[in-house]
């Protein structure tokens, strides 16, 4: 169980925490109370359901915990291998920058979202979970998952052309 | 799309091949609704790459396996407690009831009554505290 969802749980927490730093002890912390809450499970909901839940809660506690900690909280990822497997990465060295550059803003940008918008986003196009498995995993209608998604998208774009504007100014 | 001459099809291909886009293409996709959205779709899409640690599997069911044993042996002595305490409670209404009755009243059935139901809930209540949960 733990080697089938290991690479859902850790990539979840870092899009979600926006850091690579303690990931691993987060993982270690949602499959601890996966297998805490196994004992009292009462099987009224299906185990990835409960997982992936577990997965949000330890997430959002770390959060918090930095926002407390560090006043607040940086979505800047200082480690490297992203900008590689990204849309329209390869080319000379300016593109590549370039490339880096917008996914930096894109994950800042994802870091200004809701918590609520920010988890409907990572698990829609991230963990390509259904509407209704994300209406289930947090409890919420499937309107209401649907609206969460739009309004998130629609509000990093316009981040993300706030940033681009600002880019501008300053060049 | 825009009328700048570029081509959005073309474009939203080669950001979906992972082809460089061209200083005049990154410009046309800032510009362009359509372009945006397809790049913000693939960046959204792109999974992060993490490494697992190899024995990171192994590890958790091991401290997971450890800290269940441990939460069963502390549980132990609360459901003796319980147990013992919900015996003594009905070996004292057997008594009470069954035994010799010189002046059985109603106000004494209530007595030993709201004894039994507090020697029970005083055992509910301190198990748990004396084992410091």
């Amino acid at each position: 169980m733990i080697r089938e969802h290991q690479g859902f749980v850790f990539r979840t927490l870092v899009r979600l925490t926006g850091s690579r730093e303690h990931v691993e002890d987060l993982a270690q912390e949602v499959f601890l109370r996966l297998y805490r809450g196994m004992e009292s499970f009462r099987g009224d909901a299906k185990l990835t359901t409960y997982l992936y839940r577990i997965t949000l809660n330890v997430a959002q506690d770390e959060w918090k915990r930095r926002r407390k900690e560090q006043g607040h909280t940086s979505f800047d990822d200082p480690d490297e291998g992203w900008d590689e497997r990204l849309p329209g990465a390869s080319g000379d060295a300016e593109q590549i920058l370039n490339s880096k550059q917008r996914m930096d803003n894109l994950g800042r940008a994802l870091g200004e979202l809701s918590e609520v918008e920010r988890q409907v986003i990572v698990m829609f196009h991230q963990e390509e979970l259904t509407y209704e498995k994300i209406s289930e995993v947090l409890s919420l209608p499937l309107n209401t998952v649907r609206t969460h998604l739009h309004r998130g998208r629609k509000k990093l774009k316009e981040k993300l052309q706030e940033g681009r504007a600002a880019c501008a100014t300053m060049a | 799309m825009r009328d700048d001459g570029m081509n959005c099809k073309t474009i939203q291909r080669a950001m979906r091949d992972g082809r460089g886009l061209a200083e005049a293409e990154t410009a046309h996709v800032d510009e362009c609704e359509g372009c945006t959205d397809a790049w913000l779709t693939l960046a959204l899409d792109t999974k992060p790459e993490v490494t697992v640690p190899e024995n990171f599997a192994a590890r958790v069911a091991a401290m997971a396996s450890a800290g269940s044993e441990k939460r069963r042996t502390a549980r132990m002595p609360r459901h003796w407690g319980v147990i013992s305490a919900m015996a003594f409670v009905t070996v004292m209404l057997v008594v009470c009831f069954a035994g010799p009755k010189p002046d059985t009243s109603w106000v004494s059935i209530v007595f030993v009554m709201l004894v039994a139901s507090e020697i029970a809930g005083l055992a509910l209540w301190l198990g748990p505290r004396w084992l410091g949960r």
